[in-house]
């Protein structure tokens, strides 16, 4: 969009603005035709429109007008009576305008038709009659002298551009008793608002001081004055943020011009739909969004939406769909651009990350799908055209992402490969006061924007963290969250048994869990920029000032995050070399590797409860089982040895246990030592160790590792253990189990057989499908998501439009819990959605839905 | 705007004097260690008490930190450690020195001297070498009758 476009997209919405006060005008105006101040406001928008239309040269639009200004203003100074014949054209003044400014809209220039041409003549001639009337009535004199004056303060008031309409808040005199359409708007400068925001935030600051003094002293009369003056430092806050919001409407309402152009000189036929265009956002928010948001429409049309041909051909309607959507959630607006085009080609961008040397062959191959999305954030990635042409997606996107973040906001990208693509903004509110939570690392205090959390949980550092390698990671739900500790981030050297208080923290991508020392309450606090010094450190946004005058640091999530990246990053590029994995579409796990003697095992860190270290002679004898005592509970010891063909491990001063918990049980596997922990996928081969309790094998640094089946080994150990029924009791359901993973194949295979349950599997969508063909009999199914060939999202869809399968109960599988990912398998008819490595739940759920 | 035009008209009044004058400098001279310092008065905003100053782990380390100087975050640098003095200096006072159209910066420093009106023409180009100090944030040299006034670069100091 050129300039001078920009100038006629502002000017169009303006008019339609002038068009509807003339509206509602006119309509006030029948219910009280003397009502002054209503013609007086008719004739100021009239005057308006009359002077836009004349700087853009629409000289049709410019005379009617001019006309009916001119009527108005006669009408205005009681120079005429408002007859029926007088309103009447005015209002099919108004008409016309209203056809004007719509045709331009559409071809940027007026229209030139017949009968637009003779209602101007009609109204000149109307007008000309009118003025006769009233040099009959009058000398002309004193209503001339009156609208000079009047066009006077008009020209003042129209130059003065860029500035903010607020709502007026001075009383206004009020001259009639009746409904009055009053100016209920007054322009202001918008230095001026900035300037009364910061000072707002100058009495925050002061009265939170009193607040605090005010409480040394206990004094009735003082504590409910200091109250008061709480109260309305708040409100005055409130209504002067109020007064910098401004509609979202506003920048949304450019988009259809944008996007008739582009979808017209691409080719291609886009509806647009704009949704919440009333959520209002800080004036400097909707500024710094405009282009961020251009751009991601552009792509959407450019990439996303395809020619209304293809669509035609692959069974979509012909028009493309493209939702501008805002709406609040918590202190944030969301914003999302959702398209339903063809979506990314994840496996696209997987190449063309090796081709464009991104990501070695190795970490490509092991990256999830939500990793390799986040390349299209990258710098390198986007400014490749032939990687724009070919995933779709990218120009530029490192700029868009980098523009959101310098609004403290975060943003997202979920597609659905040949259904389409949702881009989620999130961003707050307001940039000068947030909500923030304030901790401790040693005596000083730091606030993190409310934002960016997630949730508090006290924890026992000791026991439920797991540290490996370098990193320590904390189980919250099944999920693995690395863990930082501010104390270490910051290097003060705070003292680590203090730290019970993990904060969780959300980037909008990833979690992360921070320890620090103490949690305080919510403050709204006023962020201040931090000087040119501490530009790159990257965990500061800014500093605030506390209610004792004393200042915290404002800690930026994104950029902590990165400290997390550094170590991970690190043990990835230690097993780089050495691991050797096929190419899957499956996402990475943390795997734990550890010994036995001199065989190296590994198993999924999420399916740990935790570690410790043993001293042999803990190990005691119990009703002829190894158990030890930890922490006042007796759990038993399980050997592998006694399961696998494995040599028996040597006798050690000490052991390290794997504790592994599910239903309040809890059982321990004992090994020699742990190796480390790495992030690989478990695509597993199958073959050489085919022996129950082992899933597979891979080779990682040179060494063959090992993949146990936990809940195999523990059923082998004690095959009560789970608390399985008895088989007679259970009719046997039949049930197909779609996994590309062998790993995870073989696990859920193996615990599912255990239950009591027929299982047959597939790797894919496509192999379900040919599956199905020859035998619909089955009772459910259970899908993974992520996978070659035809992915679950695909399959789930088939299924259920296909009316022999449709009735068979479908449960979605993923590696981790992400909501988007569950509203879209439900939305696509899918019966339940659980995380892999939750056989707990998984169980329940099959349950539920076979029973 | 109007207080802008005012500033202005001052300001030049000021350099005006400074001509007619026998040419001179106004310098504030503090002192860090056994050196004795100075920075021209004009570039001097106050001389700020505070040293409650919150550390910015992370920072360089001639960074001491931020302070609140009535609602402005303030930068305190560490002058000793930023000019290279090999001693260790314990910072009692902030010297708030004023920055064009931007918040001020503190540096921190140990004891205020005397407020000192310099000739121009006896001002020295500092020597190849000055013991202690890192000579290229010494702009000029004034010998005093018993010490050596050393006049910092306040722009190469504050220069990032």
């Amino acid at each position: 969009m050129n300039f001078d476009e920009d100038i006629l997209q502002d000017f169009l919405v303006e008019a339609k603005e002038g068009i509807n006060n003339l509206e509602e005008g006119f309509v006030e105006l029948e219910k009280n035709r003397k009502n002054v101040e209503v013609l007086k406001s008719l004739f100021r928008t009239m005057h308006s429109l009359k002077g836009a239309s004349g700087f853009f040269g629409f000289k049709t639009m410019e005379s009617i007008a001019h006309f009916s200004e001119d009527i108005l203003s006669k009408l205005r100074d009681g120079l005429i009576e408002p007859e029926e014949d007088v309103i009447d054209i005015l209002l099919k003044a108004v008409d016309y305008i209203k056809y004007i400014i719509k045709f331009i809209e559409e071809n940027k220039t007026e229209p030139i038709e017949d009968k637009i041409l003779d209602f101007l003549v009609e109204l000149s001639n109307f007008n000309e009659v009118l003025n006769k009337k009233v040099k009959e009535v009058s000398g002309e004199k004193r209503f001339e002298e009156i609208k000079e004056e009047i066009e006077e303060k008009i020209e003042e008031e129209s130059e003065q551009e860029k500035l903010l309409v607020i709502e007026k808040t001075e009383e206004k005199e009020i001259k009639e008793t009746s409904i009055e359409l009053i100016e209920t708007h007054v322009k202001v400068d918008v230095k001026l608002l900035d300037q009364l925001m910061n000072l707002a935030g100058e009495l925050v600051l002061a009265r939170n001081r009193v607040v605090q003094l005010a409480q040394r002293i206990i004094d009735e009369d003082l504590s409910r004055s200091v109250q008061a003056l709480s109260m309305i430092t708040t409100e005055i806050q409130e209504t002067i943020m109020k007064t910098r919001m401004q509609p979202i409407g506003t920048v949304f309402n450019k988009f259809p011009r944008i996007v008739r152009d582009l979808a017209k000189s691409l080719g291609k036929k886009v509806n647009l739909h704009l949704e919440g265009t009333e959520t209002e956002l800080d004036r400097s928010i909707i500024e710094a969004i405009k282009d961020p948001l251009t751009h991601l429409v552009r792509n959407a049309i450019d990439h996303g939406i395809e020619p209304p041909e293809v669509r035609v051909q692959i069974g979509k309607p012909q028009e493309g769909t493209l939702i501008l959507r805002a709406y609040q959630e918590g202190g944030q607006v969301v914003i999302e651009v959702e398209d339903d085009g063809k979506g990314i080609d994840v496996e696209k961008i997987r190449q063309k990350a090796i081709e464009k040397g991104l990501l070695s062959y190795e970490e490509a191959i092991s990256s999830s799908e939500k990793e390799l999305l986040s390349l299209i954030f990258k710098p390198g990635f986007s400014t490749a055209e032939n990687v724009t042409q070919i995933s779709g997606r990218g120009v530029g996107m490192d700029v868009v992402k980098a523009n959101i973040e310098k609004l403290g906001g975060s943003i997202e990208l979920n597609t659905i490969y040949g259904k389409g693509t949702t881009i989620k903004i999130k961003i707050p509110l307001t940039l000068a006061i947030i909500p923030a939570l304030i901790v401790t690392s040693g005596e000083y205090r730091y606030a993190i924007p409310q934002i960016n959390l997630k949730e508090l949980i006290i924890i026992q550092p000791e026991r439920e963290l797991l540290k490996i390698g370098n990193t320590e990671f904390y189980r919250l739900r099944g999920e693995v969250i690395p863990v930082l500790r501010l104390s270490e981030i910051l290097k003060t050297n705070g003292k680590k048994e203090n730290q019970k208080n993990l904060v969780i923290l959300t980037t909008g991508e990833k979690f992360v869990g921070l320890l620090v020392d103490k949690i305080f309450a919510s403050e709204e606090i006023v962020v201040k920029p931090l000087g040119k010094w501490f530009k790159n450190i990257p965990i500061y946004s800014g500093a605030t000032i506390m209610g004792d005058g004393k200042l915290a640091l404002i800690l930026d999530v994104v950029g902590l995050s990165q400290f997390v990246g550094i170590s991970v990053e690190e043990v990835e590029k230690k097993y780089e070399a050495a691991t050797k994995v096929k190419i899957s579409t499956e996402e990475s796990y943390f795997i734990l590797l550890f010994d036995i003697g001199k065989e190296r095992m590994a198993l999924p860190i999420a399916l740990i409860s935790r570690l410790d270290k043993v001293k042999a002679n803990k190990i005691q004898i119990s009703g002829g089982k190894e158990v030890i005592v930890y922490k006042n509970e007796v759990v038993p010891i399980i050997r592998l040895e006694n399961y696998l063909p494995i040599e028996k491990i040597p006798p050690q001063e000490e052991y390290i246990i794997l504790f592994f918990t599910e239903k309040d049980k809890t059982c321990g596997i004992l090994c020699s030592q742990i190796v480390d922990t790495i992030e690989i996928t478990l695509n597993v081969e199958e073959g050489i160790y085919n022996y129950p309790g082992i899933l597979g094998h891979k080779i990682i640094e040179g060494k063959t590792v090992l993949f146990i089946d936990i809940y195999k080994i523990i059923e082998m150990y004690d095959p009560e253990w789970f608390g399985i029924k008895k088989k007679e009791e259970i009719k046997k359901k039949k049930i197909l189990l779609v996994e590309d993973s062998t790993f995870f194949r073989n696990m859920i295979k193996n615990y599912l057989q255990t239950e009591g349950y027929e299982v047959e599997t597939v790797q894919n969508g496509k192999e379900a499908l040919e599956k199905l063909a020859i035998n619909k009999y089955f009772d459910l199914i259970i899908t993974d998501l992520q996978m070659p060939e035809m992915d679950g999202f695909e399959f789930i869809k088939i299924v259920k439009s296909t009316p022999d399968y449709e009735k068979i109960p479908i449960i979605a599988i993923t590696p981790l819990a992400e909501e988007e990912t569950r509203k879209k398998v439900l939305e696509l008819g899918a019966n339940g959605y659980e995380v892999k490595l939750d056989r707990e739940k998984l169980i329940t759920q099959i349950e539920n839905l076979g029973g | 705007m109007e207080l802008v035009k005012r500033e202005e008209g001052f300001l030049e009044k000021k350099e005006e004097k400074k001509l007619s004058i026998s040419k001179s400098s106004t310098v504030v001279t503090f002192y860090l260690g056994d050196f004795l310092f100075g920075i021209p008065a004009e570039k001097v905003m106050e001389i700020n008490k505070d040293i409650n100053v919150t550390p910015v782990p992370l920072s360089e380390d001639y960074i001491l930190g931020i302070i609140n100087l009535r609602g402005q975050i303030v930068t305190v640098i560490n002058l000793a450690k930023k000019i290279g003095l090999d001693k260790e200096i314990v910072p009692k006072l902030g010297l708030i020195i004023k920055k064009e159209g931007e918040v001020p910066i503190s540096f921190a420093i140990e004891e205020i001297g005397e407020i000192l009106e310099i000739p121009l023409s006896r001002l020295e180009k500092p020597p190849e070498n000055i013991e202690g100090v890192n000579k290229e944030y010494i702009k000029e040299l004034y010998q005093l009758p018993d010490k050596l006034l050393l006049i910092l670069d306040v722009e190469k100091i504050i220069e990032f």
